[in-house]
């Protein structure tokens, strides 16, 4: 069992790839819990989509340097993320209509700009990510990630939360007017950066994949809401550590296999977790606490 | 301290709900809003509630007490998620969102005041159970108990007893008097007039404008008569 792990410790790039991994989950752990809870998951992944053209585009005109990369990925995320609900309400197109129009018309330019290069660009690598190659400047940004987020999501706590489940009543509770429109380009922002340090490791199809499916697992295991967050965020660094580990031993490509590991969690969770699984709802939680004493 | 409406028009730019509405409600009343479908029961709760502007005219909520000051507007449909990851005492702690701020910590008195909400809608024994799991009327209960920790001098009901049992609203009812006897100022749009009968005050509300008069007056029907606004000075009784 504890042979299966040494590729962490006797692999540098592995232990890149872990240490990367393990930021980008506890960045995503709160992101995923607040996005599914505001019944957002699919606008996630559109804005993850997003990020192609612009990552394109730098990586064309500056050799793919990881800096420039990063920063191409997030105007373009950020530009669709703020144009398609304005735009979608302009056009009277239902919202989730036009974020699939939005998304896809990136997804297509983006593999365009990529192929102008003739090969320069890893097309491959821009589509689903290079999770062991990850280097310096992109484990930095996780780590930041991780950091600002933690930060950021502790700061507007309160009215996010009362945003996401009853913003009703945050408008008219008489508490701070700012306080909502505050959190929510708060959220919004830290996802979008949460989003950008994935793409390196994910690319731009499974970048959300990390923050998602951890949060959308982690309803099976608690109730409230911080208990989520934590289950998410483990959840989050076993799949990727999982991932990582049999894309090592059965030279699976590293992206899928962190996803595919991720997605057996949800599975697994949705199955056997404490809370509102399957087979808590087949037995009963009195039946099940009956057996567990 | 009283509630104070100065040639107040509803509605939206393109589609006045209703204009002139004068009157003065006193504090420590407890006032509810008749009329039929339409005739802008809701859009008033939500202009005082501030979630809608006023066309013209104004609406001033004058309270004496500092903490009394603020308004709380309980709407017929809450934007409350119904699959929310609350308990009954969470939800009911939310109602302390307007003192505490981002960082506040809720004080002995900030706890007992829960309890007593609580205890008050009937909900305490079960405030560890998930807000999911609620039924209607145990659901506007536990909103009710948010109401009594938001503290407010001026508290807006709509329709607050379309969607709960017969007990429950008893309980509701007793809420709402408790609430009036500590001083605030209830106003609920309520369809049914079995349940206004209730209330000690009826403001109804027509395409003729509104009108303020005492629950055992005379029956409803003689009083719908052509006028456009008429104002109406109401104490409690």
């Amino acid at each position: 069992m504890i042979g299966l792990l040494t590729p962490f410790f006797d692999y540098e790039f592995m232990t890149r790839a872990a240490l990367g991994g393990v930021a980008l989950a506890v960045a995503g752990a709160p992101l995923g819990v607040f996005l599914v809870m505001r019944r957002m998951s699919l606008v996630g992944d559109a804005v993850g989509h997003a990020v192609l053209p612009g990552a394109a585009a730098a990586a064309l005109l500056s050799g793919g340097n990881t800096l420039w990369t990063t920063l191409g990925a997030a105007l373009t995320g950020t530009m669709v993320f703020m144009t398609a609900g304005p735009a979608s309400r302009a056009l009277r197109l239902p919202e989730d209509a036009g974020f699939a129009v939005f998304y896809l018309a990136a997804l297509a330019i983006g593999v365009m700009i990529a192929s102008m290069g003739g090969g320069v660009i890893d097309l491959d690598k821009l589509l689903f990510g290079a999770a062991l190659a990850i280097d310096n400047t992109a484990l930095a940004l996780a780590c930041t990630a991780a950091l600002v987020t933690a930060i950021g999501i502790t700061l507007v706590y309160r009215p996010l939360l009362i945003d996401t489940l009853d913003p009703q009543f945050l408008r008219a509770s008489g508490g701070a007017k700012w306080a909502g429109p505050v959190a929510q380009s708060v959220f919004f922002g830290l996802l979008a950066l949460t989003t950008v340090a994935s793409f390196h490791a994910l690319g731009a199809l499974m970048s959300i994949g990390l923050t998602i499916l951890p949060a959308i697992a982690a309803r099976f295991w608690a109730k409230s809401v911080p208990g989520m967050i934590l289950s998410a965020a483990s959840l989050g660094i076993g799949g990727v550590l999982a991932g990582l580990l049999v894309s090592f031993h059965l030279a699976a490509p590293v992206g899928a296999a962190i996803v595919s590991c991720l997605v057996g969690l949800v599975l697994a969770s949705s199955l056997m977790g404490p809370n509102q699984s399957l087979l808590t709802r087949s037995f009963g939680k009195t039946s099940l606490a009956h057996r567990a004493s | 301290m009283s509630l104070i409406l100065n040639d107040l028009a509803i509605g939206y730019p393109n589609h006045l709900v209703m204009t002139g509405i004068c009157g003065t409600i006193q504090s420590s009343s407890a006032v509810a809003l008749i009329g039929q479908n339409g005739a802008g029961k809701s859009t008033l709760l939500r202009t005082l509630s501030g979630e809608q502007t006023p066309v013209s005219g104004s609406c001033v909520w004058d309270a004496s007490l500092k903490r009394h000051r603020s308004i709380a507007w309980l709407p017929q449909h809450p934007s409350l998620r119904p699959d929310a990851p609350l308990t009954v005492r969470e939800l009911a702690a939310m109602g302390l969102w307007a003192r505490l701020g981002l960082f506040g910590k809720p004080c002995r008195h900030d706890q007992e005041r829960i309890d007593q909400a609580l205890d008050m809608v009937g909900l305490a024994d079960i405030e560890k159970q998930q807000v999911d799991t609620l039924s209607g009327g145990q659901l506007q209960r536990a909103l009710f108990a948010r109401l009594t920790v938001q503290d407010c001098g001026l508290i807006l009901l709509d329709e607050p007893f379309s969607a709960v049992d017969g007990a429950s609203q008893a309980k509701l009812l007793e809420v709402i008097h408790h609430w009036v006897g500590e001083g605030r100022t209830v106003i609920a749009a309520i369809h049914d007039l079995e349940c206004a009968r209730h209330f000690p005050l009826w403001w109804e509300l027509s395409k003729f404008g509104a009108i303020m008069r005492r629950s055992d007056e005379k029956p409803l029907s003689s009083l719908t008569q052509p006028m456009r606004a008429v104002s109406g000075v109401a104490h409690s009784s």
